[in-house]
Formats: structure tokens, sequence, C-alpha cells
């Protein structure tokens, strides 16, 4: 009992004396963050197959009660374990940098309020920390360039709302089920009109608290102007696993959604959406953060697709991809901050070459990018293919599940090329004069990357032994997961297959480290190499130069490479008209809604004209209004 | 039962006595205010120890018997106001004492903020409904001086309008509270219940609910008769705005309607479903109206007057509703708004104090000169947005809580709803004044005025963590003597 | 009855002048002649024809005194008149200083 308000108390706790005590902010910090990891340990040993319920109080009916099982734990676990990685980090980013004081408490806030979101066993109680989550989340993204101000508003906008939405659907079902507890017994059916529109705005708080499409316009404006460290922990992590939790908690601990094809529908279309648009918006992203934090979107699309399709070895893959995005989108977030801290700079075009000066981080780099885009034997790859397959498994209930298969698959082909594309940008081709003096970060910032690679790795090649035995299949008590046909004799040909193409791949980036130099002939004029530097985002135009004759590169319209030319032709143009359509028109209409409203404003503020005999008008009207509705 | 004379006695004795001694020396008016109300503020809390366990306590003037003399009936929802306005009070007094540095006279400032402070109390625990007229006058006119007090143009004028409104719902009042007598012929409140028993639903019964109806929502500020606060708000000195918006219109306007209606008419939700609807009507237009009309506002104290009525709309609301959570949310955000909407002028005030400035747009980047001021008011608007664990986040809850019971759940959506709105303008004070960079030189606001500020910040958090105590000690007992309906009237002339 | 009416009538003429006229002046005097009104009205109210007046002199004398409280009562109304009346013509000085003008819509400094 003890452990669990440890858990809520010591992040922020020390977190506050921290920044009372500046001079051992970070010894408080380390400390608070480490004991909390040793608890979560702790009952992550202790609860192993029980549950755990407490009421703190009762108060008009409402019981606010703390509740652990199989899932809480897990998710403490790894809420403590990235907390403590991103100190670790932003101790050495943020030292000497603007809001570095508060920088901690902030964390220790987040990492408090995610504590107490996964604790709560009552939906009331958990919306107390969920806001808490938003005021630490406003904070947070205060600490950052000075443009961080509109990214904060916009933010705090969005997550808001949604959280009065949340509130709403709280409400509701607090009334109709007559307890906001979870997980329910029995499980509410959604069979009527009242209890799908219940669960729908549950489901709003949790896909604007996990960033899916349309509610994650903040995280692509967010990504510029905060640190690194900032992106890495809040929308890469924290906020994936608990909009991850919570909606496996209202799907299948609170909810019953394997009753309704519709709901599921709507989840999955959501996923598949997010997935293919997102990707496309990555696809043409400049800037090394702001691209990634697109792919923080589309990898949310695989979660949503994977719990919405009810379909037990899906669900599964869903939240096995939770953690594993958590745990590779967290070490390319660290990796691009890494490179920005040394390079000053995240623009793509301003960079690349820096494989040789930044050996290890590359290294994190790629392995975690292979994971994102789905490539064995690293953790992605396990989590998606389990989706695929739980997406195959549909074709009982629906003709659609073709369409997500290929929107899910369309949209791993498109992470890795958008990865290669950043790969290439950031540690391959030729190195700008600038960035000479770059060299490898410090231990403190490499470790963390270094950790989470490893457990890409590990999380990968055991998936079946480690993650899903032990932290996934647990998780999910009430269904029976049969990992059939995993292993079979022609998957393992398929992998064959792929790891040839793998090796390729990475045969090619071997010779793409080392970039050959040649003259550049333009019609005979000298030209400076600095100038006709390769830059990265026409990664694919480069590596014609390295294999082609100068005659192909005059004619590269029509080589073997230029499939990738077209593809990235092809999708980045369905990206730029996405980004100008459906950005847009969300912009729009939020813009819209909002101006309505505010020039509304205006109109009736133009009724307080200052004329006395015009206020006193009013108010006889309103009084005879009174009277004859009262009085006659 | 000495402490509930003491309660208008005190500050009573205080607005006397401050001209006198800071003639000798002036610091006495500022050193005896806030003694004065800092001891309101203990006798407050000792009034909720200990009205626990008993509905009723009653003080009879000159020991004669409720019907014939003035009697003060102290029951939980009034010791609630009580602490409610003792809060206040107490929170505007510290902040005054740096504040009215501007300010020449003002020994007259403190008379006339105890004379404010006795008609409060009064209101809040007289049992007598010609007494109950001369508080409401007392404090009313108080606040017409306290509102013109920097007597320029523009607080003159908002005074001018704000007192020829106010008189018009207090004539209103007078002339109710005359034909009431000539029904009755009596003055007591609970005797009036009683008489009213006999007469329930005629025409006359109906036509004097009207006039009450009008003259406090006047008092209010429920739209459509709103007109003086967003010119009176602004244009009074920051701790008066913020009594003015935390307590005065709920006590003049709101804790006056609901006693009327509750234990006096003997209203309820089942017999005049009618009345409640049109409650919930005059609160729902008063928050939508004013919830947008704020959108647009310039002014950084006149977008909060504009909020204050959009907040009003939701007590309304709530006491519209009429079922327990309804009622009970009510008067938690009588509470919740009392406290936050004081804040937010608080921090108002520490701002004109510092740069002299109202209108947002030329303000900025506040934030950082003024760490305090600026957190202070982020927590007062998210506890009035409704976030969670403030303690406004409780208020609203429990009103949407009350809606949905009721079965309106589309009331509960746009009250929620609303909750953006006020998100929405509170965002653009918070970016207007506190983030944008606008090279606008400040330093922090003195210490005392900061003081104020935590203190009613601390408020807010404890509150609302301590929520369950709040509720068991204070809302419950408070929403029960509003539910208790007519049986008002036997604990006071029972006892006899 | 009568009473009733006729008070109120003239209640309604002192709300007429303080909602349609313009001049301060008359504000004023409206508000003064709604409480008149209202003050008559509390006086009507306790008078009775015939009855004497509610000083008890002997043990034994008839039931019949005019209602004493509605006296008290307008004594009252009347201090807190004067006290509301002082104050707004106090404001109309203040006022026409500043101003230069008795008009209320020429007032209107403060609005949107």
């Amino acid at each position: 009992m003890n452990e669990v308000y440890l858990m809520l108390l010591l992040p922020v706790g020390c977190g506050l004396l921290g920044f009372l005590i500046k001079r051992l902010r970070n010894e408080m910090g380390f400390l608070g963050f480490i004991v909390t990891f040793y608890f979560a340990l702790r009952i992550f040993l202790i609860f192993h197959n029980k549950t755990f319920a407490y009421s703190i109080a009762s108060i008009a009916g409402i019981d606010f009660r703390i509740y652990a099982d199989n899932l809480t734990r897990f998710i403490l676990l790894f809420n403590s374990v990235f907390a403590l990685l991103i100190l670790l980090y932003s101790i050495i980013t943020m030292r000497k940098s603007r809001g570095e004081d508060v920088y901690q408490l902030y964390l220790g806030l987040t990492l408090s309020g995610a504590n107490g979101v996964v604790l709560s066993g009552n939906l009331f109680l958990m919306l107390i920390f969920w806001n808490m989550l938003v005021f630490a989340l406003y904070g947070i993204l205060l600490v950052g360039k000075k443009e961080s101000v509109n990214a904060a508003r916009k933010a705090l906008t969005i997550v808001g709302v949604s959280d009065f939405i949340l509130m709403l659907g709280i409400i509701i079902v607090y009334t109709i089920a007559g307890s906001a507890n979870f997980p329910a017994e029995p499980l509410l059916s959604l069979n009527n009109g009242v209890m799908i529109s219940a669960y729908m705005l549950l489901l709003v708080g949790a896909i604007a608290k996990a960033g899916a499409m349309p509610l994650h316009t903040w995280i692509p404006e967010a990504a510029r102007v905060v640190p690194a460290s900032t992106m890495a922990f809040i929308p890469a992590c924290i906020d994936k696993l608990l909009g991850i939790y919570f909606l496996v908690r209202i799907s299948y601990y609170l909810f019953d959604i394997t009753q309704s094809l519709p709901v599921r529908m709507t989840l999955m279309s959501i996923g598949a959406i997010t997935i293919v648009f997102a990707v496309m918006m990555a696809l043409i992203q400049k800037e090394a953060m702001r691209l990634l934090s697109f792919h923080a979107v589309s990898q949310v699309g695989y979660m949503v697709l994977g719990i919405g399709t009810g379909i037990p070895l899906a669900v599964a893959g869903g939240l096995f991809h939770m953690i594993n995005n958590a745990i590779y989108k967290m070490c390319l977030f660290l990796c691009a901050g890494s490179v920005e801290y040394r390079a000053r700079t995240s623009e793509l075009d301003h960079l690349g070459g820096l494989g040789t000066k930044m050996p290890l981080t590359m290294l994190c780099f790629l392995i975690a990018a292979f994971a994102i885009s789905g490539v064995p034997p690293f953790n992605g790859f396990y989590s998606k293919w389990m989706i695929y397959q739980g997406i195959i498994e549909l074709y009982k209930e629906t003709n659609l599940w073709i369409i997500f298969l290929v929107a899910a698959m369309f949209g791993s082909v498109l992470t890795l090329a958008s990865f290669l594309k950043m790969l290439h940008s950031l540690f391959l081709g030729e190195r700008p004069k600038e960035l000479d003096k770059v060299r490898e970060v410090r231990f403190g910032m490499i470790v963390p990357p270094l950790i989470l690679a490893f457990l890409c790795i590990i999380f990968g090649i055991f998936a079946e032994q480690i993650p899903l035995a032990r932290l996934i299949y647990p998780s999910l008590p009430f269904f029976k997961i049969e990992p059939i046909g995993f292993w079979s004799a022609g998957l393992t040909t398929v992998l064959m297959l792929l790891g040839i193409l793998i090796g390729l791949i990475i045969f090619i980036f071997g010779t793409a480290l080392k970039p050959r130099k040649s003259k550049v002939f333009v019609g005979g004029e000298v030209l400076d190499t600095e100038e006709a530097r390769i830059t990265g985002p026409n990664f694919y135009s480069s590596v014609h130069n390295i294999d082609m004759l100068e005659k192909t590169y005059r004619f590269g319209e029509e080589g073997a490479f230029d499939f990738y030319n077209y593809l990235q032709g092809i999708f980045g143009g369905f990206g730029t008209l996405f980004r100008e359509v459906i950005n847009k028109f969300f912009v729009l209409v939020y813009n819209a809604f909002a101006n309505i409203i505010i020039s509304l404003g205006y109109v009736f503020s133009a009724v307080h004209n200052g004329e006395l005999p015009g206020y006193l008008g009013w108010i006889f009207l309103g009084a005879i209004f009174i009277f004859i509705l009262l009085a006659l | 039962m000495i402490f509930l004379p003491l309660l208008i006695a005190l500050p009573l004795f205080s607005a006397f006595v401050i001209p006198l001694l800071s003639k000798l020396w002036k610091p006495f008016a500022p050193v005896i205010g806030n003694i004065t109300t800092f001891v309101l503020f203990i006798f407050s809390l000792y009034g909720i120890a200990a009205i626990q366990g008993f509905p009723m306590l009653v003080y009879k003037f000159g020991n004669w018997p409720p019907p014939i003399g003035i009697i003060f009936s102290f029951d939980a929802f009034s010791a609630f106001m009580v602490f409610v306005i003792s809060i206040i009070v107490f929170s505007g007094a510290l902040f005054a004492t740096k504040y009215l540095n501007h300010y020449t006279g003002q020994w007259k400032f403190w008379t006339l903020y105890m004379l404010l402070t006795t008609g409060l109390m009064g209101i809040s625990v007289t049992g007598d409904l010609f007494n109950m007229f001369v508080w409401i006058e007392i404090s009313a006119i108080a606040s017409y001086a306290l509102v013109s007090f920097g007597i320029e143009a523009e607080e003159l004028e908002a005074s001018l309008k704000y007192m020829v409104m106010g008189e018009i719902a207090g004539m209103t009042l007078l002339l109710a509270i005359a034909l009431i007598y000539a029904k009755t012929s009596t003055l007591n409140l609970a005797d009036i219940a009683l008489s009213f028993q006999t007469i329930q639903y005629s025409k006359f019964y109906w036509s004097i609910l009207a006039l009450l109806l009008f003259a406090f929502s006047v008092k209010a500020a429920l739209v459509p008769f709103h007109f003086w606060l967003p010119d009176a708000h602004p244009a009074a000195p920051a701790p008066i705005s913020s009594l003015l918006s935390g307590v005065f219109i709920k006590v003049l306007g709101v804790y006056t309607s609901a006693r009327f209606i509750f234990n006096i008419f003997g209203l309820t939700r089942e017999n005049a479903p009618f009345f409640f609807n049109i409650l919930v009507g005059i609160g729902l237009l008063s928050i939508v109206y004013a919830g947008i009309t704020a959108l647009s506002q310039k002014d950084y104290k006149r977008l909060l007057g504009f909020s204050t009525i959009s907040q009003v709309g939701y007590i309304m609301l709530g006491l519209g509703i009429g079922n327990f959570y309804g009622i009970a949310g009510a008067v938690l955000y009588i509470l919740a708004h009392g406290i936050s909407k004081a804040l937010l002028f608080l921090t108002s005030g520490s701002v004109v104090y510092v740069t002299g400035e109202r209108n947002i747009e030329k303000l900025g980047g506040l934030g950082e000169s003024m760490p305090t001021t600026a957190w202070s008011f982020r927590f007062g608007a998210l506890s009035l947005i409704g976030l969670p664990p403030l303690i406004g986040f409780f208020a609203k809850f429990l009103i949407a809580l009350g809606a949905i019971k009721q079965g309106f759940l589309w009331l509960a959506i746009v009250a929620i709803g609303f909750s953006g709105v006020t998100l929405g303008y509170l965002l653009k004070i918070e970016n207007n004044v506190y983030l944008k960079k606008n090279g606008v030189e400040a330093k922090e606001a003195p210490f005392l005025m900061r003081v104020a500020m935590v203190f009613l910040v601390i408020l807010l958090l404890v509150l609302g963590i301590g929520y369950k105590p709040l509720m068991d000690f204070v809302i419950q007992p408070a929403t029960d003597a509003l539910l208790r309906g007519t049986e008002y009237i036997n604990l006071i002339l029972g006892g006899i | 009855m009568l009473i009733f009416i006729s008070c109120i009538i003239l209640f309604l003429i002192g709300l007429y002048a303080v909602v349609a006229k313009r001049n301060l002046l008359k504000i004023a005097i409206g508000f003064c002649i709604m409480e008149y009104a209202v003050n008559m009205l509390f006086a009507l109210i306790g008078f009775k024809s015939g009855a004497i007046d509610p000083v008890i002199t002997k043990v034994d004398m008839p039931h019949n005194f005019v209602d004493p409280l509605p006296q008290a009562l307008v004594l009252t109304a009347i201090v807190i008149g004067v006290g509301t009346t002082a104050l707004f013509l106090s404001f109309i000085v203040r006022i026409y200083e500043k101003f230069k003008t008795l008009d209320v819509s020429e007032i209107k400094k403060l609005k949107g």
C-alpha cells in the first residue's frame, strides 16, 4: 500500500525539493526517480497475477479507489524506466538553458500524474490525475524556444477541450452504470445509443491523449520548439502509454467492444487513417524533430487499429506495439536530439555525414529506425506482424479487412522510406564543412539511447519469451492467445528473404557511409564542392551519384533507383496534398468555429453601448417577461 | 451563540472606530481592518463548528420570541455564506493594505469596506425580512460608494449606472416587502413562510415571487439584468472588484433567492417544475451570452466581469436543477467561484498596480517578471475552468451530475461544453498578459498583495484535495438546509 | 384594494421617470417618487379607520389600534432613502463636473 502512495508522491516531491534546493537538484531528481523505479519493480514482482483494490475515499457515492492488476504494474514499470532515462539525458541537455530550474519539477509532476492515472481504479480519480498531466504538459511545453508559447497554448486547448468531453463521458457512464469503477462487473454492453455515445466520448479522451488524428496537431507544432527530451518523454512515450492504456481499459475492462462491430470499425478507421495520412505528412518534412513527430502520430494508428480489431492476437499486438513504439520512438527522438545538440540545427538540409563523428548515436538510430519500419528481427516487426495476423482474422466478420491490412502495410513501407531518407540526411552522405567539429555526445546522453536500442533487439528476438509472455499476455487475462502460425516454414522463408534484402540495404549504406567524391561536371564550369554537396532530402539522387555514371545523373529520371524517386515524388505529392487539404481543412474548421463564436461575442458586446436608458429598457423587458411567465 | 451578533457588531464597530482612530495615526485604518477581517474569519470557522449537529441556531434580540422580535437565524447555509464572505473579505483586506497606495483618503475606504462586510454578514444571518432589506441597502450603498472610489469620470459613470439599476431593484424589494406585510402582517421569515402555506400558488403568491426574483436577479447580475456589472466591476479598486464578484452578488442575489425559493416559498422541483425551468433558462442564458461576450473583451477586468455573469449562471442552473446534486453543486460553486474569481481579480489588481494598464493588448510578458501573480492567475483560471483536483471541478461535476440525474443530458453537455469558452477567454488573458513578449517593464507585486493571492491559491488546493471533509461538514449540511424546505418554520417557531 | 392600486400606480410613475427621463435630476426625483409610494403603502397598510393610537395606558383598553410596526418601518425606509438620495445627488454633482452634462444618454464612456 505504501508503495502506491510513494509512487504518486515521490517523483513530484523530489522534483519540488530539487526546485527549492537548487544545489541538490540533480541528486534529488535521481533519488526520486530511482526510488520510484525500485518501487515500480517491487510492485511488478509482488502483484504478479494478483489484483489489488483499495478505496481511498467514498464521496457522494463515488468510490475513489486505487486498483492494480497486471496491466497496471506493466505500465507503471515502464513509466519509471523511461522517466529515469529521460532524466539522465535531460540533465546534460538542459544544463544552462532556459527553464532549467523547473524542468525536473515538471518531469516529476508528469511521472506522478502518469502513475496516478495508471493506479486509479475509478474514472473520476483518473480524471484528476489526467488533468494533473495537462497542467504538467502545459508547463513543460513552455520550457523551450520562444515559439513554444503557441504550441503550449494549442496543446492546452486541444487536450483541455478533450478533457471536458472525457469528463462528460465519465459522468454519463457513472449515471447509467451507477459506478465509475473499472474493471466493470459485468462489462457494460454497447447495445444502445447512450452507451455508444458514452464510449465515444471516452474514446475522444483516449485518442487525444495518444495523439491520433484529428487531435494530433499540437505534436508537430511542439516538435520544433521544445527540447528533444520533452518530445521523447511526453508525446512519444508517456502519452502513448497512457492513451493506449486508457483505450484498452475502456474497450475491454469497462465496455466490451467485441460485441459491437460498428464501434470497432470506427476505431479501426481512425487507426488506418492516422497511419496513412500521418506517414505521408512525415515523408515531406524537412526537419528532423517534426518528421519524427509525425511518425509519433502515425504509429498510434497501429495501436488503435490493433486494439480496435477485437481479435485477441491483434489486441495483444496493439499493446505490444505501444511499448515497442515507446522504446524506439524515444530512442529516435533522443538520437535526433543528440545530433541537434551537437550540430546546433535539426534542418535536414543542413545536416549530413555525421555517422563517422557520432557512431554510437548512429548505431542506436539505425536500430530504432529498423524497428519502427518493421524490419525483423527488431521489436517493431513482431508487434506489427501480430496486428496483421489479427486483421486477417477479421475476414470472418467483414470484407473491409483487406483495406485495413493494406493501409497498415502501406504505412509500414512509407515509414521505411522516410527513415532511409532521414538516416541518410543525418548520418550518411557528405558532411557540411561547419559540422567538422562535431563529436560524439557525452556519456550521459548516449547511455539512454543505447539502453533503448538494446531493448529493441531484446524485445524483437525474444519477443515470445520476455515481453509477450511476461508483460502483454498477463495483461489481457480474458483472452486466450495462441501464437499459432508464427514460426511456420513459409514464414521463415519470407523472413530469410527479407533478411537478405536488409543485408543489401545495409551494404548500400556501407558504401554510402564513405561517400565517393567525384568531380561535378556542369558544362565545364567549376563548382564549389560545398555548393554541390548532396543534401539529405534528395537522398535517392545521391545514391545515383555514388553508383552511377555522370550520364545517369543527367538522365536520372529513367534509372533503376528511380523507383524510389517516383515513390517519393508520388507520396511526397500525396503528403503535400494532405497537408494542404486535410490539415488546412482542420485548421479551417477550427478557425471558422472559433471565429463564429468570437464574432458572436462582438455582436453581443455591441448591446452594451453605454446608454443607461437602453440598459433600463432591457431590464424592464426582462422584468415583464418574468411577470408574464410567473404571475399570469 | 454570542458570536452571532458579533458577526455584525464587530465590523460595524470597526467602521465607526476607523475614522476616529485614523485621525490619530493613519495606519490604524488598515490595521483595524485587517484585524477585524481576520477575527471574522476565525468566527466563521467557529460558526461552522458550532452548527455541526444542530439544524438551526437562533439568537433573539432583546429576548423577544421569534414572531415578535427580530431574530438572527443561523443554519448551515448561513454558516457557509459567512465562511465564503470572511475568506474573500480577509484576502481583500490583506490585498488592499498595499494596493491603496494609489489612493487618498484611505480611512474612507476602510470604513466603507467594513460597512459592506457588515451588510453581507447581516444578510446571511438575519431571520427578519425588513432587517434583510436594511442590510441589503447598507451593503449596496457602501458598494456604490466604493465603486466610485477613484472619482474619475469612468468610475462615476459606472457607479451611477450601477446605482440606478441597483436602486430599482431595491425599491422593488421594498414594494414586495410592503405587499408581503399587507398580506401576512408579519416580518419574521419563518412566520411569513407559515402564512404563505395557506395562500400557496395563488396569484398574489406568484406575483410576490416574480417581484423578488426580479430584484434578486438584478442584484445577482443575471442576463438580461446584468448591465451594471461589466461597468462597475472594472471601475472599482481591485479588492472591491474581488469582493463584489466573489461574494457580493452571491449574497445579495443567490443566497437571498435560494433562501426565499426553498425555505420561504417552499418550492421544490416536484411541486413547481415550471418555476425551476425558468431558473434553468435564466442560468443558461447567462452562461451562454456572457461567456461568448467575454471572448470579445479587451479590458482585463471587464473580461473577468463578463466571466462572473457567466459563472453566476452556473449557480442558478444548479439551483434550477433542483435535486440534491444540483443544489449541492450550486452551493459548492458559490465557494469555488468566489475564491477563484476573487483570486483572478486580485491578479488583475496586481497587474494594474505594477503597470497601471488594464488593456490586455498593451500588456505582455508579465509571466516572467511577476511569477507569483502569473501562477496565481493560472491556478484561479484552472479552477474556474473546472480542472481537478482544484475545487472548481467538483462544483461543475456536481451540477452536471444533477442535470443528468434529472434527465437533462443536454444541459450537462452545454454546461461542460461552455467550459471550453471559459478556457478560451481565460487563455486570452494568459496569452496576452503573461506570455506574449511585449517589453512591458514590471516587477513583482508587493509582499502583502502576494500573500493575499497565495492564501487564496492554497485554499483552492486545500479545499479541492480536502473535498470530502468540506463536503461532509460544510456543503452537505448547507444543501440539506435548503432542501429542508418549509421545515425551516418549525425550526424557528417551534422552539419558542 | 384601492390603496394597493393607487400606490402601485404612483410607484410606476416613479419608475417611468427613472426609465424614460434623460435628465439625471429627474431620475433622482423618480427615485424619490418610488420611495414615497412604497412608504405610503406601508403607512396605509397599518391604517384602520376609527382606531386609536397604539399606546397602552390602561389594562382594559379596546383592542382597536392602528398597526404600529409599519410606522417604524417607514421611518427606517425614509432614513435609507435619504442616504441613497444624498449619495445619488453627490454623484450627479461629480458627474456634472466631469461630463458637463446631466443627460444620461451622453454619459457613455463605458461600452463594449
